[in-house]
């Protein structure tokens, strides 16, 4: 009986943690609608200080409110497969440009990981600090799924990420004048390998073309990221 | 349909991440292995596509869970955020000039070739 009853506790608690969830991506989705894309409102950065403001309020402790969303976190596996979908999509454009394609992945998408590392050594950052920052050029599930190998912190991972691709939609269109970049699909490739979804996001906006390269940067960055990056920490740590 | 379909990948990525004892995501193998069978296959499966756009967009909603944690990390990481932030910024601008140059030395050293 008691066990029924803890059973059926949990089982309420987790339908009303994930309704939390549910009104911070709601109210921040609708934040982000208005302002028409404004990156400094996007529905994380909106709907996040708003889930954690009620939890404070209410005074939940964190692991009570995370355990409770093991439903959306399960979700996060079969929404990483499914990014195979607009990846499969994309592959067709690879073979005729793929020495710029690969070059630019392979050496582009390792300079974005180590640079950051060679950071991070320099700035001293603690070790744990610097497990969590090392996927941040990826995009976040498959950044998740990397950095919880690597044993970082997943709550620091995912606002990592998030900044990453909004200081990168701030600063691309300016060095992309200085540099003389005008081709829509390097736009797209260059925002896809250092922005990963923010960046396509916006590449979407300016061009189908330029959102299709960003898709495959990203996509291709991802997969060769998961790759090196365990071996190159394992080296680093 | 469509979520079993990407389950029945998961499970295969995960099984095949045990199996060869690499050190990838079980999710993110069974990605590459639906990749590779869509680029073979070479044509969208309409059933497919709208779970999966329906769960792509719903992404932010999953990450609203562990970006909240980040209210309550310790002060020991809350001291390294300036630098933490710095670092984010510094590196994120010098990877894509440095992608930039990249691009303009390949992509144009392929383009004059072509054109001869």
């Amino acid at each position: 009986m008691s066990l029924l009853d803890s059973y059926w506790q949990q089982l309420s608690l987790s339908s009303w943690v994930i309704a939390l969830s549910l009104l911070g991506f709601v109210v921040g989705r609708a934040v982000y609608r208005r302002s028409e894309g404004n990156p400094f409102l996007h529905p994380l950065l909106v709907g996040t200080p708003l889930v954690a403001g009620i939890l404070y309020l209410i005074n939940m402790d964190f692991n009570t409110y995370y355990s409770g969303n093991g439903a959306l976190n399960w979700l996060l596996g079969p929404t990483t497969v499914a990014l195979a979908v607009p990846l499969a999509k994309q592959m067709r454009q690879l073979p005729p440009l793929l020495i710029t394609i690969a070059t630019t992945v392979l050496i582009g998408g390792f300079f974005a990981t180590g640079c950051a590392l060679a950071m991070a050594l320099i700035f001293d950052v603690d070790q744990i600090v610097m497990l969590s920052l090392a996927a941040k050029s990826v995009t976040t599930p498959i950044a998740v799924g990397i950095t919880e190998q690597l044993g970082g912190l997943l709550t620091l991972i995912v606002m990592v990420v998030l900044v990453t691709g909004i200081v990168g939609i701030l600063v691309a269109q300016t060095v992309f004048n200085y540099t003389k970049i005008t081709d829509e699909r390097w736009q797209g490739l260059i925002l896809g390998i250092s922005a990963h979804a923010i960046g396509t996001a916006r590449a979407f906006e300016q061009s189908p073309r330029c959102g299709a390269f960003s898709t495959l940067g990203m996509g291709l960055n991802g997969i060769w990221t998961s790759i090196f990056l365990p071996p190159l920490m394992a080296f680093l740590v | 349909m469509a979520l079993l379909v990407l389950l029945v990948f998961q499970w295969l990525g995960e099984i095949a991440a045990g199996a060869a004892d690499i050190a990838l995501p079980g999710p993110l193998l069974g990605m590459l292995m639906l990749l590779v069978l869509l680029t073979v296959y070479g044509q969208p499966l309409a059933f497919l596509d709208r779970s999966s756009n329906l769960l792509i967009q719903h992404l932010s909603l999953m990450f609203i869970p562990p970006s909240v944690g980040a209210f309550f990390l310790s002060q020991q990481i809350y001291q390294q955020f300036p630098s933490l932030l710095t670092i984010i910024f510094l590196s994120t601008v010098a990877a894509i000039i440095f992608m930039a140059l990249l691009v303009r030395v390949v992509a144009g050293s392929t383009q004059s070739r072509s054109d001869q």
